[in-house]
Order: structure tokens, then sequence, then C-alpha cells
């Protein structure tokens, strides 16, 4: 314990010698958003959402095209599957990671699989220390995942991670495919904080891992030319679900 | 990593005819000004976030230890492990023994300032830990055996052709010529690494002490995949990374990536929450944090130089300053380089070594004008000049003869009778020496042996009184 009340007792020094800018401070240390105002802006943020449901969605896609995310809006969840279908077929792809949720379920994944012969494996078997793997995650041609979120104005899908939410998925293959439902495209950052405010209010545990993604992996280090998919995936495509 | 700061003369006279690192600091200049432009013209309120950014950090500061607290306490409940390291060989020695404890063979890590600031790979590999830089500037640069020459890049001052070269001598592979072949050789090439690691070691954008969230920024996807894969993460982070909450966290979030590169969020955004869940299936079991002092409490003391511990390390400064896109980062012989490394260097490392940092600026003031979070650089400068100048705990190896023509020059500027004839004085003694404005050949080739071949003669006629000539004749126009 020395160096912990070492550093504590030489920032508390710091403190007495007056190194404060500005009146001594009052008010509470942690002062985030008063969850009463967090609810009533994710009201408000919601009713904008039901009325500017389109404009969001048209300005999240046009985000997500500069920044070589493709977007793929489908009216249907047969449609989402045949989509799916295409981009595997198109590819030559042959082994995929997947999500099991009752989403993509509804979407019919684990149908299509069968339909199309391709080696599929949940990819939260992928991340297990099973020794029997179907096959190596690492070989892995492409990974379905849903979105919890998009933020409109940045073209970034928020996935939130969890038992059958892994985050091998979106990041060791180099096509990634995420689900997302049109009505949960938010306007911004602002409003995805909002959110996690209500959910800190409400005693939920938080998720271990949240990912913001936006766009394809990318480096400039070697002669500042822009290259796509250095570690993470090189190819991001959005499914949104525009369900009538 | 060795501080070679007192080699800036020499370092930045050799940058100056490396005529790649001109080239590539004036492209790096120019897309990420104009990417920083764009990205701020989108921001309809960023003067007002700048200086929330200001005072967030400011706040944070003023209850450093409480907020430091509060994050332990946070990140403990979730079920991480905090570590205190009030040195950098103390922080060393804390990841070392984590890695023998956990019998960890290979580690991989993310781009991580402060590890190198500590000097960890090296450690590390006294230990008998394989280390492997995954951000591919930083895998470059740890196979040729250099330093960072910027944040952003830390490889930027090699051509397209030596990092063939490299690749080819060190993989035993033909050589390549395009960025996109190399780069994929490279992600080859790690992803085994991510795969077989036992550790993965990052940095710290931001620590949120209100939920023990730790958030992590970058474009490559390494980071994720070396806090994904292994089954233990260190996060390292200087005290000032904690800020009070979540909303906090997202003003800092919308300037760090805009005034890096100009995006508006960075390609992935890793909010991490303690080890993985007991259901999850990938993520590190294992979370600890190590909070690193290395000197900062000594920066918390003084009130002219505390906001020196602002700085979210955005680069904006960097590619602002006409010092650094001139000198490059080589030149400031250590970690951190540009506006932000002549200040904070100086006041972690030995002062005597960082003596001229602070001195290598025109006080422009460019660095102060893009700083997100409103450092004022050349005040902090000017605070660091007149502690080598005057506080006798850093008073640096000045000789005394310049001391005493300092003094005595700032007496004559001080007293406009006495400037005056001096002034007159001096072209009277120099004449005999000049002809057409410059020194005759015999002073210059003096000038030159003495290493000032820059030295000019006073102007034969004054400004002032060049001033008043034309002014009689009617003024100049323009």
């Amino acid at each position: 314990m020395g160096s912990r009340s070492e550093i504590l007792a030489a920032i508390r020094h710091a403190a007495d010698r007056g190194t404060r800018k500005g009146p001594v401070r009052t008010e509470p240390l942690i002062a985030g958003m008063d969850p009463r105002d967090a609810a009533r802006r994710w009201r408000e943020a919601e009713a904008g959402r039901a009325s500017a449901r389109d404009a969001l969605a048209d300005a999240f896609a046009r985000e997500c095209q500069a920044l070589s995310v493709k977007v793929h809006w489908v009216r249907s969840h047969e449609a989402a599957a045949d989509l799916l279908g295409s981009i595997i077929l198109d590819r030559g792809i042959q082994k995929i990671l997947h999500w099991r949720t009752p989403l993509l379920d509804r979407l019919g994944i684990p149908e299509l699989i069968g339909r199309m012969g391709i080696e599929a494996m949940e990819s939260r078997e992928a991340g297990s220390d099973a020794l029997n793997k179907r096959f190596a995650p690492a070989d892995a041609q492409l990974g379905i995942t849903e979105a919890d979120y998009g933020l409109a104005d940045s073209g970034t899908l928020v996935i939130r991670h969890g038992p059958e939410r892994d985050r091998t998925a979106s990041v060791l293959p180099p096509v990634h495919v995420a689900v997302l439902e049109k009505d949960r495209i938010l306007a911004g950052l602002d409003t995805l904080i909002i959110r996690l405010r209500l959910d800190l209010a409400a005693g939920t545990s938080p998720d271990r891992c949240i990912t913001l993604v936006s766009g394809p992996s990318k480096t400039a280090d070697i002669g500042i030319s822009l290259v796509l998919g250095i570690h993470g995936p090189g190819e991001v495509h959005v499914i949104l679900l525009d369900l009538p | 990593m060795d501080i070679r700061c007192e080699q800036f003369r020499e370092s930045s006279r050799k940058a100056l005819s490396d005529k790649h690192l001109q080239a590539a600091m004036a492209t790096l200049e120019k897309l990420l000004t104009l990417g920083r432009r764009m990205g701020f013209a989108g921001l309809e309120d960023a003067e007002s976030l700048r200086d929330r950014a200001n005072d967030i950090k400011n706040r944070s500061l003023d209850r450093l230890g409480d907020y430091l607290e509060r994050l332990e306490e946070r990140v403990t409940r979730l079920g991480g492990t905090v570590h205190w390291a009030r040195t950098a060989s103390e922080a060393r020695e804390i990841i070392c023994r984590l890695a023998a404890d956990r019998g960890v063979r290979t580690v991989v890590k993310g781009k991580s300032m402060v590890s190198e600031e500590i000097s960890l790979n090296d450690a590390l590999k006294e230990g008998g830990v394989e280390v492997f830089e995954t951000d591919l500037g930083e895998f470059i640069i740890q196979l040729a055996g250099e330093p960072p020459s910027h944040l952003v890049g830390p490889a930027i001052h090699k051509t397209v052709e030596q990092v063939s070269r490299l690749f080819s001598e060190k993989f035993g592979v033909r050589r390549m010529e395009h960025p996109g072949e190399m780069t994929l050789f490279a992600r080859r090439a790690l992803r085994q690494r991510f795969l077989e690691a036992d550790m993965g070691v990052t940095g710290v954008n931001f620590a949120v002490a209100e939920t023990g969230t730790v958030i992590l920024f970058e474009n490559e996807g390494n980071i994720r995949l070396s806090t994904t894969l292994p089954r233990v993460h260190v996060a390292l982070m200087g005290i000032e990374k904690v800020i009070p909450t979540m909303e906090d966290a997202a003003v800092l979030m919308k300037l760090l990536a805009r005034s890096c590169t100009g995006q508006k969020l960075p390609t992935y955004v890793s909010m991490i929450n303690g080890p993985r869940g007991l259901e999850e299936s990938d993520g590190a079991g294992e979370f600890h944090l190590v909070i690193l002092d290395n000197g900062r409490t000594r920066i918390l003391e003084q009130p002219d130089l505390r906001e020196t511990l602002y700085c979210i390390r955005c680069g904006a400064c960097l590619n602002a300053c006409p010092v650094y896109l001139k000198a490059g980062g080589h030149a400031y012989g250590w970690v951190y380089s540009g506006p932000i490394g002549a200040i904070l260097t100086p006041q972690l490392v030995d002062r005597k070594q960082a003596s001229v940092l602070p001195f290598a600026s025109t006080l422009c003031g460019a660095c102060r004008d893009v700083c997100p979070v409103k450092i004022n650089i050349p005040r902090v400068l000017l605070a660091l000049r007149r502690r080598y100048a005057e506080d006798p705990d850093w008073e640096d190896a000045s000789p005394l003869m310049e001391k005493g023509l300092l003094a005595l020059y700032a007496r004559i500027t001080e007293n406009r009778r006495l400037y005056d004839a001096v002034s007159w004085a001096a072209r009277v003694v120099q004449r005999p020496l000049t002809r057409n404005d410059r020194f005759v050949p015999a002073v210059r080739t003096l000038a030159e042996k003495t290493g000032r071949p820059e030295m000019r003669p006073l102007a034969s006629k004054r400004f002032s009184r060049l001033w008043r000539e034309r002014g009689k004749s009617g003024g100049c126009d323009g």
C-alpha cells in the first residue's frame, strides 16, 4: 500500500499548496446528468426519432458511405437473409462466425447456413477454450453480429457485448456484417450517453465492453497512404432493417 | 527510452537536410490540419466545447485524489485490480511480476506512449517475455529499433522503400512495392501473435471515475484484438487520465479524434468495464489498471505548470508547430515531441538534459490555438524558461558570460536613452567591419568558426530612422 498512500499524499500536498484555480469546489464529486433530466431527454430523443426516422437513417447512411461502410436497406427479414446470402456468395465465403440472437434467428441465419452449405460457428464457441472447434476462428472469413444502435452524425455502430454477444465476430474476420434496426438509429454520441446514464441510474450492471465501430479498420502508417483492413475487418456492411 | 534531448540542435540540423522527412512532415501537416479544420467545422459549438474540456481537466485535477480513489473502487468492484506505481521502475516491476506470476510468455501491445516512457518492453524482455508491438507504425519502428517520430504516425519518417527493405530483411520475404501489400503482410505476420499472446498491454485514453470505465481509441483494431484474445489485460495510465463522468468523457471524445486526424470518432472506441463477465466467451479474464505517477504529482504542485497535465495526447500541437514540422520528432530526444514534448519532458526527466527544449520555440502560439483543452503552451514554455534562468533547482549549465550578457541586454533595453546611445555607438564601431549590410569576409569566417554562421551586423539605418524618413517623403504603401 506504500505507493498508493505516497501518491495520494503527494496529490493532497499539491492541492494544499493552493494550486486550485478559482474558488474552492463545493459541488458534489460526481455530477453527471440528473437521471430525471436524462429520462426526459431520452423521451424527447425518441419522439424526435419517431418523426425524423427517415432523416436520421439518411444521415446515418451518408456518414457510412463517407467511411466506406456499405449500407443495405431491407424491408423484411427474408430480404435481409437474401442479402446476407449474396454477400457471402459474391465473395466465395466458406467459413463464417455468427452471433446467436433472437433477431438473427428471425432472419433465418441457421437455415441460410444450411442452404448454402457453408461452415458456420457460433462465435461464442469460437471464443471458448474448447479444443475441437469446427474450424480455427482465425480462418473465419466473415462475422455476423447485431448492432444495438447506430449514431447518425458519425456513421457509427454501437455494439454492446455480453454472453451471446462476443467481441471476436466483429473484429477477427476480414468482413463484418452488422444487422441494425432502423429505429435504433440515434442522433449521436450525446444520445447514447443519455441511454448509458439511464441504465446506470436503473442499477443495471454495465456491459463489460461496448464497442463503437466507425468504418473499416484503417491505417496510413506506411507512406501516409490509406490502407483498409490492417487488423480489424477491411469491409463493413450494415443490413438496415426497415420493417413496416 | 534513452533520453537524447541535449542533441536537439544536431538532430534538427540532420532533419532539415532529410528530404524525405521534410516531405513527409509537409504532407502530414497539410492532411492533418485540413482534417482538423473540417472536423471542427462540423461542430456547432467548437469553442464552448473546448472551454468545457478545459474546465473538465481543471476540475479533475482539483480533486484528483478523490477521483482516483473512486476509479479504484469502481474497477475493483467490477472485478479488476488496481496497482499504484510511484516511479517508472515500480511500474515495470508490477507488470513484470504480473507476467511472471501468470506464466505469460508473449505480450501484444497497443500504441502506448506511457509504456515507452517507462521503457516497459526492455524490462519484459529481460524477464524472458516476448513483446510484440502491434500498431503498424510501432511494429515498423520496433523492427527498425528506432524511436517514434510522430504521435499519430510513429514511422512516418520512413519511406515506403525503407519499410519494404526492412520487411524483406527481417522476414526474409521478397521486396514489396505497395503500402497495401506491406500492410496485408503485417496483418498476417501479427495475427498469430494476437491468437497466442497471454497478455495484452495498452494505455488509457480516458478513465471514468464514476463508472470505472476505461476508454480506448484506435483506427487499426489491434487494441480490440489485444483486449479480446489474451487472458490478461494490463492498462497503464498516468494519474492525469482520470475524469469524473461519462458526460465528461463525451466532451473529450468529441474533441480528441477531430483534433488528431479530423475524424469525428476513431474507427474503434472500446469502453471497457473490468474483466469479462462470467458467461462471456471472449475478453480478458483479468483486468489490471496500473496508475502511474512518475513525476506527475510534482507537476501538479506548480500552479504555473499544472496545465501540462491537461493534455489528452491528440497531437494537434505537433501538426501546428513550425519548429516540430521542420525539426522532426527525433530531435526532441524522448517519447513526447512537439510543443507538448517541450513542456512535458523537462518536467519528467533530468532537467539539465532537457534544458534546450523550452527554448526550441518561437512562441508563435499556433499550438495554443489548436489545443482542444486550451493549454496555454507558450505561457508554460515561458514559465519553464524562467525556471531555467532563475530557479536554483533548475538552473541550467548556462555559462556565466551568457547570463551576464543577457542581464546587460535587459538593462540596456529597459532605458530608452541608454538604448539609443549604445545603438549609436555599436554602429560606429561596426562600420569598418561591414560592407553592404554584411560583415566583411574575415569576420564572417570567424563567425562560422565559433558556430554562429547566421550572425549579421546591425542594419546601417535603424527602422525608427527609416520610418521617419519615409514619413517625410509621403510614407510607404502596403
